[in-house]
């Protein structure tokens, strides 16, 4: 049945609630006015002029040429039912909402004045579509069928052929009984519109205020990065804000979804929960036990029979416990806890401002924890940077100690001193051992030094091999031949090509020294596999020791550490 | 008096003046031809100063490769500290040159 009349008597092209309400009552209205209509034309006889007519209005409509206006109205009224339903449906409201109103007026009102039916007198039939025009349609409805209505009052009057003093003072009586109607439902329809824009105040008020709250939580966060200095300001903040509950609290789950642990509360009955880190497990008989398991609001009276609302010393006065789930994408992560003196401070309106509330704090949680990991990852990456780092320059100081190392085994290999001292005036050059000041800074510095001395510039640039300095080459040029800055360029990269040259000297000599070795040591191994019997393979490797080693004597001992206390007399090789 | 400063490309190299005994001796002509010649002075000194250094670096680019070749050909590290003092030295005019290398490290 219900099925029925929500198929025929749509309001879904409606998105507003109050939009659609008032399609129901225009749909409501029609049905009535059918019903009623339909018994009252089928039914009931007519009354004329004072007598009981034998005809109903049926009878009367189908015979059109004797009662055209009683047909014309039976049709009508139907075929406008239809029609405002129809446009009601399809979201044309306010153009039909007059539908009704003109239904009654073209099939009751006009037969009743034009048939001169006794109705006419007291008015009933000509106020009904008056009546239904103000209440659908208000103030509109009310202006466009009074005058109708004070017109068709007349002329059903006049119709009526009365002496003309009986008229005259009929009519100013329905006049006077109608006009006090037509004040009241004025009255009414001002009343009701004075109610709907005040709940549209209160509402407003609400929305204002839960805004309010929104921006304080989103400014708290913005401007405190620690959670808790947050938690603790949108408590008290909610709080203050709603004025109602005297006691406001936030508690999250635990990471192992076992607890729910206090994590903000207002006053001192707060601060004392959360040194004694008030929890309650999830799923426990509490209300902030059952809400972070049911994940859904719970509102607890205390004392009530069933009420999971579980007393707390710190809280007596409490009466009404209200906790709404922290969720974030579909994650329980705790709950806003508020309790109230009195259970009638709360209404359902205030529990979708908190909820909203709730909402705001569960993405302010989430962004705070987010905020935190991304931290901790960000902490811990920079801690590998720098180890990183710290590992990257150990390796580069290896690396130029080894160089310097290397570099310095193979300058002791040298035979003669590589320093050198050239006088471009006299074309001498000598080995030089003095180091000059220049040299030492620009070896000790690692950078180009030019300073003046005498009369001369002295330039002194340093020679490196991977990054390590290896020495430095001075020279000194008269003023009146100046230095650009193109000159010390070239001097910095005849440098650098001259360590290069060198390291790649050292490596070629080193190269061939290894290949040497390597050769050697085929050349005795091919000869002592030569050798045939253990005394000749010995005396081989001895002689080819001492060729290589150039020794003057060579001894091999053969045996094990048990005949060391009988030696064995060697196998010389002279 | 005539005052005019040898500026190109907002670098300023001097000023030129030019004197005349008598009064009026300088028509609009004549301070016009003599902006003009200056203006192409200093054009003129400052394409020559980038010549010059032009030259020298395409020089020193040129003496760099050229030790740079000649010092892949030596397998002696004394020649190459010879080569490189003596080639360097005689390029930018010194009078002395010296090489020394750090001593070696005790124990290594």
């Amino acid at each position: 049945m219900l099925g029925w009349y929500s198929s025929i008597f749509d309001s879904s092209a409606y998105s507003a609630l109050t939009t659609r309400a008032r399609a129901q009552i225009t749909y409501n209205t029609v049905l009535f006015l059918v019903v009623v209509f339909t018994i009252t034309v089928f039914a009931l006889p007519l009354r004329l002029q004072g007598e009981i007519e034998r005809l109903t209005y049926v009878e009367r409509a189908v015979q059109p040429l004797e009662h055209p206006l009683f047909t014309f109205g039976l049709v009508v009224f139907y075929l406008l039912s239809a029609v405002t339903v129809w446009q009601t449906r399809r979201g044309n409201l306010a153009l039909v909402a007059l539908g009704p109103s003109v239904m009654i007026y073209l099939a009751v009102t006009i037969p009743a004045v034009l048939d001169n039916i006794d109705s006419v007198q007291n008015g009933l039939l000509l106020l009904l579509p008056l009546l239904v025009a103000g209440l659908l349609d208000g103030e509109r409805g009310l202006l466009l069928f009074v005058p109708v209505y004070f017109i068709s009052l007349t002329v059903g009057y006049v119709r009526l052929e009365l002496s003309p003093v009986v008229t005259v003072l009929g009519l100013i009586q329905t006049v006077i009984y109608s006009t006090v109607v037509i004040v009241l439902l004025y009255l009414f329809i001002r009343n009701s519109l004075i109610e709907r824009i005040q709940t549209q105040v209160v509402s407003s008020a609400q929305r204002l205020q839960l805004a309010n709250i929104t921006t304080q939580i989103t400014r708290s966060m913005s401007e405190v990065k620690d959670l808790d200095t947050v938690l603790d300001q949108i408590v008290h903040q909610v709080r203050d804000s709603f004025d109602t509950p005297y006691h406001v609290q936030v508690f999250l789950i635990d990471d192992n979804q076992r607890n729910a642990l206090l994590v903000a509360s207002t006053g001192e009955v707060g601060k004392l929960l959360l040194e004694r880190r008030h929890r309650l497990p999830v799923g426990s008989q509490s209300v902030i036990g059952q809400v972070t398991q049911r994940q859904e609001p719970i509102i607890a009276q205390v004392g009530e029979s069933n009420s999971v609302h579980r007393p707390n010393d710190l809280l007596p006065n409490t009466r009404l416990e209200v906790a709404i789930p922290l969720t974030v994408n579909r994650r329980n992560i705790g709950a806003l806890d508020l309790q109230y003196t009195d259970s009638a401070l709360f209404t359902e309106d205030d529990l979708v401002a908190l909820q909203a509330v709730a909402n705001s704090i569960a993405i302010t949680i989430d962004n705070a924890q987010l905020l935190a990991q991304i931290e901790k990852r960000l902490d811990e990456n920079r801690l590998l940077v720098g180890r990183m780092e710290q590992s990257q320059l150990e390796v580069e100081r290896l690396n130029r100690e080894l160089t310097g190392s290397i570099w310095s085994d193979y300058l002791r290999d040298q035979s003669d001193n590589v320093n050198l001292d050239l006088d471009f005036g006299d074309a001498s050059s000598h080995a030089g051992d003095v180091l000059s000041t220049s040299i030492m800074q620009a070896i000790g510095n690692d950078e180009v030094v030019r300073r003046e001395q005498g009369g001369q510039q002295i330039v002194a640039i340093p020679l490196r091999v991977r990054g390590e300095v290896i020495g430095a080459m001075e020279f000194e040029v008269d003023d009146d031949r100046p230095l650009t800055a193109d000159d010390f360029d070239m001097l910095q990269e005849v440098g650098e090509r001259l360590g290069l040259a060198a390291e790649n000297n050292r490596l070629f000599a080193t190269s061939q020294r290894v290949a040497q070795r390597e050769a050697l040591v085929n050349e005795i191994s091919t000869r002592i596999q030569s050798a045939n019997g253990v005394e000749a393979t010995v005396s081989e490797a001895a002689r080819s020791l001492r060729d290589a080693l150039k020794a003057t004597r060579v001894s091999i001992r053969l045996g094990t550490l048990n005949s060391l206390g009988a030696p064995v007399p060697p196998k010389s090789s002279n | 008096m005539l005052v005019v400063p040898v500026r190109t490309r907002g670098r300023l190299f001097g000023v030129v003046s030019v004197g005349a005994i008598a009064l009026d001796a300088f028509t609009e002509t004549d301070i016009a031809v003599f902006q003009q010649i200056v203006n192409q002075m200093a054009v003129a000194m400052d394409n020559a100063q980038t010549y010059t250094q032009s030259q020298r670096v395409a020089r020193n680019k040129s003496l760099t490769n050229e030790i740079s070749v000649q010092l892949q050909r030596q397998s002696d590290i004394h020649q190459m500290v010879n080569l490189t003092l003596n080639e360097v030295g005689r390029a930018i005019g010194a009078r002395r040159g010296r090489v020394r290398i750090k001593p070696p490290q005790n124990g290594n």
